[in-house]
């Protein structure tokens, strides 16, 4: 099988761990995400955060990918004030249909150690055009 | 957050969410979340991406800015967190398959689908299928969702 054509990708180890991103749920940035949704009880900024390619970017640098699955399982809506802890792994990596794709799993957790959402995002590597 | 929405659901109930209007704008502060959390620390905001900027989306082969996947999938979480209040927010699963852009101008509305209640100590377990869907009738996205109704989590923690 020949690489993807990017160096990331092609570097990249299932299991491996990515980098490492903290940030703090201040009441401006939910409701910045509220005003966003247009619904003012939204409680998961995470949703805009988009952990997922933030912990493979902190690692290996920014990636060009488009979406194509997505999946949270809640545990307990972010405080605003907290500091939410977010950590990642490479859990799959395959080519399909001359596509090439990338599951990362992230799991959010609080300064108190409170499970916020663990997420699992599935997502193409490159543009469109790279495909069959 | 909200207070508590009492659950009585039988399979075959419909979910149907408020027709959302998206707009750049609208796209653009959806992007502004991440970039402020992410610049939090120091390590820079994320570049500019397929979601606010014309080049970079015409090099992956789009015409134009699309919304992240993310914002269809925020409509989804408000569908099910109305709905089913802290027993989705604490304890739901949600999993969504992009299926179509959405672009700036578009207009989405989200549904869902009761398919099965089960019980299982004690709890309801339902379980549902739901869909974004655009002006014209086509789904942009599509998933699954299980709540189990009261949620195990549901007051763990002193909530």
């Amino acid at each position: 099988m020949t690489g993807s054509g990017n160096a990331v990708y092609d570097g990249l180890a299932v299991d491996e761990q990515l980098g490492h991103l903290e940030y703090v749920v201040t009441q401006e940035l939910l409701t910045e995400f509220q005003e966003a949704v247009g619904y003012p009880e939204a409680g998961f900024p995470h949703i805009a955060v988009k952990e997922y390619i933030e912990v493979l970017r902190r690692k290996h640098g920014p990636v060009p990918i488009i979406s194509a699955k997505h999946r949270d399982r809640y545990f307990h809506p972010p405080i605003a004030g907290k500091r939410v802890q977010v950590s990642g792994w490479v859990r799959e990596k395959y080519e399909r249909r001359g596509r090439w794709w990338l599951v990362v799993e992230t799991l959010a957790i609080d300064e108190d150690g409170r499970e916020i959402v663990r997420s699992e995002h599935t997502f193409l590597i490159g543009g469109l055009e790279s495909g069959s | 957050m909200s207070s508590d929405v009492t659950v009585n659901i039988n399979p075959g109930e419909e979910l149907v969410g408020a027709a959302k209007v998206i707009t750049q704008e609208a796209i653009d502060r959806f992007e502004y979340v991440g970039q402020d959390a992410a610049g939090q620390d120091g390590n820079g905001p994320p570049p500019g991406n397929i979601h606010t900027d014309d080049a970079r989306a015409r090099e992956m082969g789009l015409t134009r800015p699309v919304a992240s996947g993310q914002m269809s999938f925020a409509f989804l979480h408000e569908l099910l967190a109305r709905r089913f209040g802290a027993d989705f927010r604490q304890g739901g699963d949600l999993s969504v398959t992009f299926l179509k852009p959405v672009y700036g101008g578009d207009s989405v509305t989200a549904h869902g689908v009761a398919e099965e209640v089960d019980t299982q100590d004690g709890r309801a377990v339902v379980k549902l299928r739901v869909w974004l869907e655009n002006e014209d009738g086509v789904q942009t996205c599509a998933g699954r969702a299980v709540v189990m109704v009261p949620s195990p989590l549901k007051g763990a923690r002193g909530e």
